[in-house]
């Protein structure tokens, strides 16, 4: 992606987003009391403020950015040049649904157990070239900060509910 | 109470096993996470953050101090050995760290490296010990206006010289703010942005915040690219620095360590300038100006003493004023938050024990950097074979773990992952994300003191031009707005000019 470009478009959806709190969010989810005496102490004052600012920086990106000298074509940083230029984004996309699913599992599982597949799977996502390693210290780290969140930290750390470590 | 019945009460807290080992530990695991490509200091000193909260407050905070100068120093080791800086402040040490190992000489520039970073950082603890307690003093005569003007400066400054780009810097900075104003309303209690989420009453996590920052885009990128060696190990080579090179140096390092003090003590610079300045300014005086560049050993020395310098300065503002001067410390504040402390100038009256114990553990922090630096310098060739594929994954399971930690909570994991991705988003658009987090962090402060102002003035906004301390950091906030386009407004010149002269 051109780095100008990418900055017009992050100028303009700014200023979109800008917009949309001043209009929708802000009258929506933030509560003011009806009998507050001047508008500078009202709940609402400094997010509309913050409102305006993220507009006034968007029009103000999107501007300079318009009228600049064509930029030179930012070389997007993908990995080797032989590489489908798809797979960044399957393996983005792979990661984020290992987040997903570490978030689901950790209730269910319990953290070291969900832990030990979530870093399996982000190993294989980089199709790692030391999976041993991998192996071993996917399951030896979780097991480690079990021990010391548990036992010396005194945090509850979720077991799950097939499990129970000691 | 004086000076040195501030130390006397400080000394029970520090002089401890306890405390020593977690000085011990921070420094290793700093000098080791800064060492190792991919790492960097701001994220060793998040990730360790989780671990100080079954700690004492002083112990704690000691470990992570450790972690903050140990990663500072680790930086430098790849940036000698494989031209590759383990911290973006050891970028200055490249210019004539690498070629010196080129030379045969590697051993002789992480020794350098390591003997004015040491002194550097005694310096900046002095310089700490000496000007913090002077400058909380005197902001005990802040009110509300004064710290509103103080905190607008800080966001500025950070916003404007965080990224090559002053807006958006500023974007990051106004998003911060933003995000920081979900919760409950701080003068009415009503809701704003929580959509009735109990999870959201209280606000965002900060240290979920700043660890989904600034762990996990490293991980995300490398995921987007995956990447396997850094480059080629050099040989220690030649080992020793002698008395006299170190003489010769002396004059460098110290003008570096002033440099470092005096741009670490301004929220917002940082260390990787303070590095290119010494080392300018000591290549304009040295007799030996002409071998800069090609392996001078006091080209190392200027570059590790000015980054170095840095680390005591930056408590500074975070000590007197509860200012952050920059991530780490704005890291740093969340394990005082942690241990219910609020740094700032009533601090130096209500925990003065532990400020001194911190100014007692401080300094023997550049002894211990010493020992582990020499140590860790050898060690080097088995630290970079420490695999990405490994190593990242390894930051993800420290991370969930770290921040489940916090207050036993899944959402605030969720908030990590969403941060993560925000934090990729905005590395992709070349948005820098230190403004976001120090504004995340200031934001109820600026908020808060802006609306006891307009409480105290009954919503007459004269107050905040009341004292000269108000008008002397508009002024400040101004000067640096348009020095800050002014720079810019160069920089484009000079890329025109050059762009049109390639064409011709």
């Amino acid at each position: 992606m051109n780095l100008k470009n990418s900055d017009v478009w992050l100028g303009i959806g700014t200023v979109l987003f800008g917009i949309f709190l001043l209009f929708v969010a802000i009258p929506a989810f933030v509560s003011s009391p009806s009998n507050v005496p001047k508008i500078v102490l009202s709940p609402t004052f400094w997010p509309t403020i913050i409102a305006y600012l993220i507009i006034i920086l968007g029009i103000v990106l999107t501007l300079t950015r318009l009228f600049a000298k064509p930029a030179p074509a930012a070389t997007e940083p993908t990995g080797d040049a032989l590489e489908d230029p798809s797979q960044p984004w399957v393996r983005l996309l792979a990661t984020a649904i290992v987040m997903f699913a570490l978030i689901w599992a950790i209730p269910y599982f319990g953290m070291v157990w969900s832990s030990m597949v979530a870093f399996v799977a982000i190993a294989f996502i980089v199709k790692t070239p030391k999976p041993v390693t991998s192996l071993i210290v996917a399951i030896i780290l979780p097991l480690v900060l079990y021990a010391f969140f548990n036992h010396v930290a005194g945090v509850a750390v979720p077991q799950g509910r097939f499990i129970t470590l000691p | 109470m004086s000076f040195f019945d501030n130390i006397a009460n400080a000394w029970p807290l520090v002089a401890n096993l306890e405390s020593f080992l977690a000085l011990f530990a921070g420094i290793t695991i700093g000098v080791f996470a800064g060492a190792i490509p991919g790492m960097s200091a701001t994220m060793a000193v998040a990730l360790t953050l989780p671990f100080t909260f079954a700690l004492q407050p002083i112990t704690g905070i000691l470990l992570l101090l450790g972690v903050y100068k140990g990663g500072v120093f680790g930086g430098s080791i790849p940036a000698i050995l494989i031209k590759t800086p383990g911290t973006p402040a050891s970028s200055a040490t490249i210019l004539d760290g690498y070629p010196m190992a080129e030379n045969g000489k590697a051993g002789k520039a992480l020794g350098i490296a390591l003997y004015s970073s040491c002194t550097a950082d005694v310096i900046s603890n002095l310089s700490l010990i000496l000007f913090a307690g002077w400058l909380a003093s005197f902001a005990l005569s802040f009110g509300p206006p004064e710290f509103f003007t103080l905190i607008l400066f800080s966001l500025t400054i950070i916003a404007g010289v965080s990224s090559e780009s002053l807006i958006k810097g500023l974007l990051s900075a106004t998003f911060g703010l933003l995000l920081a104003t979900v919760g409950l309303d701080l003068v009415y209690g009503t809701n704003r942005f929580n959509f009735n989420d109990a999870n959201l009453m209280g606000g965002l996590n900060f240290i979920a915040v700043l660890i989904g920052l600034f762990a996990l885009p490293e991980l995300l990128a490398y995921i987007w690219q995956p990447r396997t060696g850094d480059g080629t190990v050099r040989a220690l080579g030649e080992q020793h620095v002698t008395f006299a090179e170190y003489r010769r140096c002396f004059r460098s390092i110290i003008r570096g360590s002033f440099i470092g003090v005096m741009l670490g003590s301004i929220p917002g610079i940082g260390a990787a300038p303070a590095a290119f300045l010494s080392y300018s300014e000591a290549r304009r005086r040295s007799p030996q100006k002409d071998n800069f560049g090609k392996g001078e050993i006091e080209g190392v020395a200027a570059s590790e003493a000015g980054n170095n310098g840095v680390c005591g300065a930056t408590l500074i503002p975070l000590l007197a004023l509860g200012v952050p001067g920059d991530v780490i410390t704005a890291i740093v504040i969340g394990a005082f938050m942690v241990h219910g402390l609020q740094p700032g100038p009533m601090m130096f009256v209500a925990n003065a024990n532990i400020i001194y114990a911190l100014f007692i553990g401080l300094i023997l922090s550049s002894v211990l950097l010493l020992v582990v630096g020499s140590v860790a310098v050898r060690l080097f060739r088995y630290i970079v074979d420490v695999p990405r594929s490994v190593l990242l994954p390894s930051v993800l399971i420290l991370c969930v773990y770290g921040v489940y930690a916090i207050n036993n909570n899944v959402f605030d994991v969720i908030v990590m992952f969403a941060m993560g991705w925000l934090g990729y988003m905005m590395m992709r658009f070349g948005m820098p994300a230190a403004p976001f987090l120090i504004a995340f962090i200031l934001g109820p402060l600026l908020e808060d003191n802006f609306r006891q102002a307009m409480l105290m003035s009954n919503g007459d906004l004269q107050i905040l031009f009341r004292s000269w301390i108000t008008w002397f950091f508009w002024a400040v906030t101004l000067a640096t707005v348009i020095a800050l386009i002014r720079t810019g407004l160069q920089q484009r010149a000079e890329a025109k000019a050059l762009k049109s002269k390639s064409a011709q």
